[in-house]
């Protein structure tokens, strides 16, 4: 495209969110040349020191920690672009209320459990930080082994990009551990070694590593992770505050305002935060060129409308095939909304034999990659193991301890003494499974449109497939059989997968697979670049493009994709067309 | 004030709560805390300061005290906050009521109990937590 033709739009590009997919591509585009970049975000908040010190001191009003949403629930966007606060909640009984405001239910086999927040630097500010890569073979899990599907890409189309995410999000490991891993190669070491095991670390690998689960040897391994082990691009090594979800009050973990505020210096790129995108639509050429917002937090709240030759939507992978259905785009295939993934995710705890003082250092340092790959993946999921340094997590904070033993009456001297005994010998196992694309499992646009802003509801239908099921069970065998390894007394050891078929599970918060990835333009919405198969200027980014969800979590395989993805957007720019 | 310091002792098992410096940090979260009590429980507060004072006279007050047969309902709610405020700075959690920060977050007991900061509020270095505390 001209230099000409572009200056009759209002911007070269426009970025639709600024999570890590946004921010990172809206970085990436203006160091590639100087282009006019807008980016429209729903949530409103700022992006400094000054924003973060006020997030941490919210904290003190969160209770039982761990929830993901506490430092942000006074934002006055929370009111205005709502999110799925309460998502985590199970189905209730039959003609009962659904606990969640957000999502719309219909006839729905399940809750969808995810939850995300909307909020200037998305959903990273209360992400964990674990970033490890996807194996080759989840690239190509249909001819791999028979199920799932296939992406347009492959491990070894992405390896560069993997190391140029590392690189900007800033990953800590090791990587003489992670080389090879089921033939994933590595072709640098990360930016900076991997984060010091912790204590209960130390102990639990002198008792595990090398034994065998099975068939299955155990290594221990240090997780790759965007959280400094030692400063890095103007941010601190990690003080171990043992609190990366809900927020890290340092910024030693990245987030996506490290993107953002590193733009604050390109005069061409605009952020404009409190703009809801309510619409995208077509020119007179036929191109999706014209983005509608509304912008909540001015007077009249009036609605704009911008237009650029190339739209980039990264609005996570509920929001963004929402504004695809709602704009009627991108849908020939009729996948726009279907294939909704998460990890399916449960925890069991345990007590150590002796202290391991949890609650020092990052919630989770350590992980078990053993277990991601076999031929068992034909039959059922592969999981990923993580140990935990937070106690039991989700399932027993400091505060749920002492509130049992204050239950039963235990008060005086006794009460810290057996606090103290309890808590600092807690150790959890969680593993997370892989779901498979199935089109049922979906989203889409809720006939409500009671929102602040007048604005439809997503729509969810979801149930755990069979497929996970099998992958819960094994992880759930495999992390008893650890503990016994280990020696710890099994806490709470509740099956996943009931007898009766009633299923416990929790979400990992991992939104995959909305806006499907593939060849075939009759059962895909965007090509191996992220570009949209009916609209060659509508590109997507971010883990909605994901066409399987592996085990691995997904940000940094978004990143490296979005890292793609940009550099296509950059060639079209310049030369027109697609490659 | 001593009233509900020694009844934050013998509750807790916090022997440093008997006497407090007036100075002291742990002299403001009294002051407040037994605000706090008076303002959002004080009919199952009132009906426990009650029971202390039989159960203060008895070889083994503590004993008494939750083993009373009045140590129920309000009063257990009162007293589960009490503890709740000294260990974690918080207070709620009832359903009516739901968790509400008591304003001292950082210098709950429970922290230095598990031999741990305050979560969200360490004052360490990175890799502090590779070593036993």
């Amino acid at each position: 495209m001209t230099g000409d033709k572009r200056k009759s739009y209002d911007f070269d590009v426009i970025i639709v969110g600024s999570g890590v997919a946004g921010a990172l591509a809206a970085w990436k585009l203006s160091t590639h040349e100087d282009y006019r970049i807008l980016i429209l975000e729903a949530g409103d908040n700022g992006i400094g020191q000054g924003q973060r010190a006020e997030f941490h001191h919210a904290m003190d009003r969160q209770g039982n920690r761990g929830d993901m949403y506490a430092p942000y629930l006074e934002l006055p966007s929370r009111t205005m672009v709502p999110s799925p606060e309460k998502a985590s909640a199970a189905k209730p009984a039959a003609g009962q209320p659904f606990a969640e405001k957000y999502y719309d239910y219909a006839n729905t086999p399940d809750t969808f459990r995810a939850g995300y927040t909307r909020l200037v630097g998305g959903s990273t500010w209360a992400w964990r930080g674990n970033t490890p890569r996807f194996l080759p073979t989840d690239f190509r899990l249909r001819k791999t082994y028979g199920v799932g599907r296939d992406w347009p890409i492959d491990y070894d189309d992405l390896e560069d990009y993997y190391v140029e995410a590392e690189e900007e999000l800033g990953v800590s490991g090791n990587h003489e551990e992670l080389d090879g891993l089921f033939g994933a190669r590595r072709s640098k070491p990360f930016p900076m070694r991997g984060q010091a095991l912790t204590y209960s670390d130390q102990l639990i690998k002198k008792r595990i590593e090398g034994k065998k689960v099975g068939n299955t040897t155990i290594k221990v391994t240090t997780t790759p992770q965007a959280r400094n082990s030692q400063p890095y691009d103007g941010r601190p090594a990690c003080e171990g505050h043992s609190n990366c979800i809900p927020l890290c009050p340092i910024g030693a973990k990245y987030d996506a305002t490290v993107h953002l505020r590193r733009l604050q210096q390109k005069p061409n790129v605009q952020l404009r935060s409190g703009c809801v995108v309510t619409l995208l639509s077509k020119d007179e050429e036929g191109r999706v060129t014209r983005v509608h917002y509304k912008k909540w937090n001015e007077p009249g709240m009036p609605d704009v409308i911008v237009r650029a030759p190339i739209v980039l939507v990264a609005a996570h992978a509920i929001e963004t095939p929402k504004l695809l259905l709602m704009s009627k785009l991108a849908n020939s295939s009729d996948q726009v909304g279907r294939n909704l993934m998460d990890h399916i995710q449960w925890e069991v705890t345990a007590l150590f034999e002796e202290p391991i003082y949890p609650f020092r250092g990052p919630q989770s340092v350590t992980a078990i990659e053993s277990f991601r790959e076999g031929a068992f993946r034909s039959q059922r999921s592969a999981f990923r193991m993580t140990i935990g340094n937070d106690g039991w997590g989700r399932a027993g904070s400091p505060a749920k301890i002492i509130d049992g033993l204050l239950g039963k009456k235990t008060y005086g001297p006794e009460l810290l003494a057996e606090a103290s005994h309890e808590i600092s010998r807690m150790i959890r196992l969680s593993f997370s499974t892989e779901m498979l694309p199935l089109p049922g499992n979906r989203v889409e646009v809720s006939p409500k449109v009671d929102d602040a802003l007048k604005l439809p509801r997503p729509l969810i239908t979801f149930g755990v497939d069979e497929y996970s099921k099998g992958g819960l069970t094994a992880g759930f065998e495999a992390s008893k059989t650890i503990f016994q390894l280990m020696n710890a007394t099994l806490a709470e050891a509740k099956a996943p997968v009931q007898p009766d078929g009633t299923l416990n599970w929790n979400t990992a918060a991992h939104i995959m697979g909305t806006c499907i990835m593939g060849k075939d333009p009759k059962d895909s919405v965007v090509d191996g670049y992220g570009r949209c198969h009916d609209h060659e200027n509508l590109f997507i980014a971010g883990s909605s493009v994901f066409a399987t969800a592996a085990t691995a979590n997904p940000t940094l395989t978004l990143a490296a994709i979005t890292l793609r993805t940009v550099k296509e957007i950059h060639h079209q720019l310049r030369h027109g067309g697609h490659r | 004030m001593d009233e509900f310091l020694a009844l934050s002792s013998l509750l807790t098992g916090l022997a440093s709560l008997k006497k407090v410096d007036p100075l002291s940090a742990e002299n403001r979260m009294a002051r407040d805390y037994l605000r706090l009590m008076k303002e959002q429980f004080g009919p199952g507060f009132d009906a426990l300061l009650a029971i202390y004072r039989v159960a203060a006279t008895r070889p083994d007050p503590l004993s008494a005290l939750t083993q009373d047969p009045g140590f129920t309902g309000e009063v257990d709610t009162a007293a589960r906050q009490i503890v709740n405020m000294w260990l974690l700075s918080q207070y709620g959690g009832t359903g009516k009521l739901p968790d509400q920060d008591a304003g001292f977050y950082e210098k709950g007991f429970v922290w230095p109990a598990i031999r741990a900061h305050a979560i969200g509020f360490s004052h360490l270095s990175y890799g502090y937590w590779s070593s036993k505390p």
